[in-house]
């Protein structure tokens, strides 16, 4: 590969109050999972923290919106359950910002988790703002730190079918969940309960979101199909 | 359009999302800063090629962080030296080599500045609080000190700070010797808080924190020499 050849792929991260060493501050966090799995396939990480405006698209050829905490509900129309109790607005907005910018311009974007529900909620679409307590949802997965696995059906004739195949097991820890997808196609479903786990915008060149976390269970084809078209809009 | 500073990040092991998890830090002063002087900040973690990331990057910051390993330095650790990383080390080593070689804009910041130090050729005191001259240097029982440092005429620090300012400090190591580096600003008990490299186009680097006490114009001077 020639030098210079390397998309860069910005990723998305929360602020919020931390203690680590002897320090007790708000500090920008990410797992190290993101940005390892995007040097894995060939990208150049920069993790974008919040704040940060569109401009930033002007120096990345892909972008990740990551896992983290609950969006506000006012996003979606809804007042706050008792159980979305932490939510970030400055991190909200910066991260609306970067989705409309990149699909604006058709510059590659992959949401997961909190990324996945933030693209669905400013498209048209709703949450479920806590998954076990709401019926039918009871026991769809792990969340509060505990992951599960569940299977995944992948619709047919979606991209992410062609990237996937039609059956994956997916980890889980949510408590949260996507009701409505707004105007996106929903192109997975979870096999127990039928929850929408993944979604796209066919028109774009890749813009698909997922519920589960692809960096932590290898499902390394999703992050080196997402690169590679990267790596079409750097050259 | 308005430069791209990268900001050096922590790898730190914590409970978060899920248990035992290796996450990256960095306070958020930082970025604040760097947005504040008219920079786009973007953190960057560990990673085997260094000269892509600088490749995307208009100037760097290496900030503050756990101890560097004494052998770096030619040093056994210390009792007190016991939280440091090779792969951290090694990867900001690279950076700091990098970015200069190719006169980079560059802002080190306590940990930086004692890294920063040690690549030219430096020494660092492990342990402030048990070095004699130094012991009411640092953080005491939590609560961090502040001092007063005088900075040097004809440096670029001076130039952006004047000549005397308070510092933070919350580090229990500091420099001891700065190699081929100059040396532009000391505390009173003679511990060397700046540093410079003659005939750089843009290299500040302090053993205080400039971002937690709203030195607007050193982060200024980065972005400006980062814009050219």
């Amino acid at each position: 590969m020639p030098v210079g050849n390397s998309p860069v792929i910005g990723i998305t991260c929360p602020s919020r109050p931390t203690k680590w060493a002897n320090w007790d501050l708000d500090a920008v966090v990410l797992p190290t999972t993101y940005h390892k799995m995007v040097m894995q396939c060939g990208g150049i990480p920069l993790l974008i923290p919040p704040g940060c405006s569109s401009e930033v698209m002007n120096r990345i050829d892909g972008l990740i919106i990551s896992g983290g905490p609950d969006i506000n509900p006012q996003i979606y129309g809804q007042n706050s359950g008792s159980y979305t109790n932490e939510i970030y607005p400055a991190q909200d907005d910066s991260e609306i910002e970067l989705i409309k910018s990149a699909i604006d311009k058709d510059v590659p974007l992959l949401c997961i988790c909190r990324g996945f529900q933030l693209l669905c909620a400013i498209n048209g679409g709703e949450l479920h703002q806590h998954l076990p307590e709401t019926v039918g949802y009871e026991n769809h997965g792990g969340w509060n730190g505990r992951v599960t696995e569940h299977g995944v059906d992948i619709i047919k004739g979606t991209k992410l079918e062609k990237i996937m195949g039609t059956h994956i097991t997916a980890n889980s820890t949510h408590h949260q969940g996507v009701s409505n997808a707004g105007n996106l196609l929903i192109s997975a479903y979870s096999s127990h309960d039928n929850l929408i786990e993944a979604v796209e915008f066919e028109e774009l060149r890749f813009c698909i979101g997922v519920q589960w976390h692809p960096e932590r269970i290898k499902h390394t084809n999703l992050y080196l199909e997402f690169i590679e078209t990267a790596r079409g809009s750097s050259l | 359009m308005r430069p791209l500073i990268g900001i050096t990040t922590s790898v730190n092991s914590r409970d978060y999302e899920t248990p035992n998890q290796s996450v990256v830090i960095l306070p958020e002063n930082y970025p604040k800063a760097i947005r504040k002087a008219g920079g786009i900040p973007l953190l960057i973690s560990e990673c085997d090629d260094v000269d892509e990331l600088l490749d995307c990057l208009d100037g760097l910051v290496i900030s503050g962080g756990r101890d560097i390993n004494p052998n770096l330095y030619s040093q056994t650790p210390h009792e007190k030296t016991t939280d440091f990383s090779d792969i951290q080390d090694s990867w900001e080593i690279s950076l700091i080599e990098g970015a200069i070689e190719r006169g980079l804009p560059l802002l080190c910041i306590c940990r930086g500045h004692q890294l920063l130090c040690v690549i030219r050729g430096g020494q660092l005191f492990q342990d402030l609080p048990t070095t004699e001259g130094y012991e009411e240097h640092g953080a005491t029982g939590g609560n961090w000190s502040e001092h007063i440092i005088k900075l040097e005429k004809d440096s670029l620090i001076f130039e952006l700070l004047g000549s005397e300012i308070r510092g933070n400090s919350g580090h229990h190591q500091g420099v001891s010797d700065a190699g081929d580096l100059r040396v532009v600003g000391k505390t009173s008990d003679g511990l060397i808080e700046a540093v410079e490299l003659n005939d750089y186009p843009f290299l500040i680097s302090t053993q205080w924190h400039p971002e937690m006490l709203g030195q607007d114009s050193v982060f200024e001077g980065l972005i400006q020499a980062s814009s050219r």
